[in-house]
């Protein structure tokens, strides 16, 4: 086993999903290379963080500060990595991985400061986190702060877009800002009408369900393949938590 | 005049010297069920499934291309077009590959078209602008485009493709079906579908054929149109919603306007003992429900 099928089985090895021949060939891996095992530890943290938040209260509003902390702390040894050419794949990518798993973390999150204080029975999560039903009442409040956590999301997935440079082609990148737009407008259509019916749940939960559309499309488009091969192994990014 | 006719042999002689360089030929054993790693450039990729426990690589490398790197370790061989130092364009390299037909597969190609045939193991397809096409009946197909466009001709079951500006046309699928796009179209034949989902940003999505009397069909669309062709005497509950488009309805109920909507109507219907689930939901895109 080397780096990049690591890369390739570690969210199965983090679930306990591998057959025990394959979790003893990560284990022998993680022996031999420190790099890995920092990676390792890292996204462990991460998902005990995202497991953290509380189910039954509100989360602390000071958790989005901690998470960017982090993701720029994520940057920094990106970096330090990008000097290692047998780390090339996780080197360029190892940051739209953690931007992955953040917009994870935010997702639960969001679901948790907004409706896990509500005890509405007819609450119900799927298991990729996204909201399934809105409870009848949502106060405005909430959906203010929300949507200013998905904005700070959405903002730190365009800096994550616009650092690719040229890696993508111009009509894939006016693709992607084309249909960003697209739902900008219709976010602004969906607050015109709560503006006229500020405590409809349908429209509330459209309204969420629309800014998680609109995160789903960035962070798939953060993770895209670049139009042009680095020399290594493995030029294309597979990685299908990144669908839409 | 030496001179001359000594640069006329050199010219004449480095066709020849390119030319021979660039065909690879090679013939190796593996297992039945191994894993074929495949990475390419530009070209096209052809992989053919055979009853050998041998893989045969032909390739004709193109421009910009320092080699072919074959790989083989036990139970995996890794083919790998491996690009010149600073090279910024490539030729193209075309690359057929006979493999063992329960052989598991992993391409990746940046503008190489992918096609895929009679391989009956996993496929793990992506590409950024070159086409994905895959015929005969593999275990299950996980397929990425950024531009290319997919086509799945006849493969039924566990399918996952996804697409940006690329079309998706999966045809005669039946199990396990997920397809996504964003300004692309997707384009669903189902046969006896047991379970589809799709979803688009701005594309167009059409899906035609059958469902299992057991069903579910889920389409989801932001802006672009949905059209549901199905038979007439489909069985199945009807979940249909746009928050601003309009639904045009061939089954004979009349969509609703949505309370407090701008303009959004929705419609909730059941045809004959209602087994089968579809659900249709846009923002602005209209929905057309067609009998055939």
């Amino acid at each position: 086993m080397n780096c990049k099928d690591f890369q390739e089985v570690l969210n199965d090895f983090i679930d306990g999903l591998l057959s025990p021949e394959e979790k003893q060939k990560v284990e022998t891996h993680l022996e031999a290379c420190p790099v890995c095992r920092e990676e390792l530890e890292r996204f462990r943290s991460l998902i005990a963080e995202a497991r953290a938040l509380p189910k039954s209260v509100s989360p602390a509003r000071d958790l989005w500060p901690d998470i960017l902390d982090r993701l720029e702390g994520g940057e920094e040894e990106i970096s330090a990595e990008e000097k290692a050419d047998s780390r090339a794949w996780w080197s360029r990518y190892g940051f739209l991985a953690a931007a992955a798993v953040l917009i994870a973390i935010i997702t639960v999150f969001l679901a948790t400061s907004f409706f896990m204080e509500r005890e509405d029975p007819s609450l119900q999560f799927a298991e990729d986190g996204s909201i399934q039903v809105l409870p009848a009442a949502t106060a405005p409040e909430d959906i203010v702060l929300a949507e200013a956590e998905y904005l700070t999301a959405s903002e730190k997935l365009l800096q994550v877009l616009n650092e690719r440079g040229d890696s993508l082609s111009p009509k894939t990148l006016a693709v992607v800002r084309q249909n960003i737009g697209l739902i900008d407008s219709a976010i602004g259509e969906i607050k015109g009408a709560l503006e006229k019916d500020p405590a409809n749940p349908q429209l509330n939960q459209l309204l969420l369900a629309t800014y998680q559309r609109q995160l789903k499309l960035l962070k798939r488009a953060t993770a895209l393949p670049p139009r042009k091969p680095g020399r290594g192994t493995g030029f294309i990014l597979r990685d299908s938590s990144n669908r839409l | 005049m030496k001179k001359l006719a000594i640069l006329m042999t050199i010219l004449t002689m480095i066709p020849i010297t390119a030319w021979t360089q660039q065909e690879v030929s090679r013939l190796l054993d593996t297992t039945p069920d191994g894993t074929v790693e495949v990475q390419n450039l530009a070209g096209s990729v052809t992989i053919i499934g055979w009853e050998r426990n041998q893989v045969e690589i032909q390739a004709t490398l193109g421009e910009g291309v320092e080699e072919l790197e074959i790989d083989p370790s036990e139970g995996a061989i890794e083919i790998s077009v491996k690009p010149l130092p600073d090279v910024k364009m490539f030729g193209d390299t075309h690359l057929t590959i006979h493999v063992p037909l329960s052989s598991t597969l992993e391409v990746e190609t940046v503008a190489a078209d992918i096609d895929i045939k009679e391989v009956t193991g996993e496929l793990e397809l992506a590409s950024v602008s070159g086409d994905i096409t895959v015929g005969g009946s593999p275990e299950s197909v996980e397929a990425e485009c950024v531009s290319g466009d997919i086509l799945l001709k006849g493969v039924r079951d566990g399918i996952e493709a996804a697409s940006v500006s690329g079309n998706i046309i999966l045809q005669g699928v039946r199990n396990d079906v997920e397809a996504e796009n964003v300004s692309g179209k997707i384009h669903v034949i189902g046969d006896n579908l047991g379970s589809g989902e799709f979803e688009v940003v701005s594309g167009n999505l059409l899906f035609e054929g059958t469902l299992h009397p057991e069903g579910s069909l889920e389409c989801e669309c932001f802006s672009g149109t949905v059209e549901i062709r199905l038979p007439a005497s489909i069985s199945a509950d009807f979940d249909i919603e746009t928050f601003s488009g309009t639904i045009v309805n061939d089954f004979g109920v009349e969509a609703t306007s949505k309370d407090s909507m701008v303009s959004g109507q929705e419609l909730q219907f059941s045809t004959g003992s209602g087994d089968a689930d579809i659900s249709v939901e846009t923002f602005s895109g209209t929905i057309r429900l067609i009998k055939i």
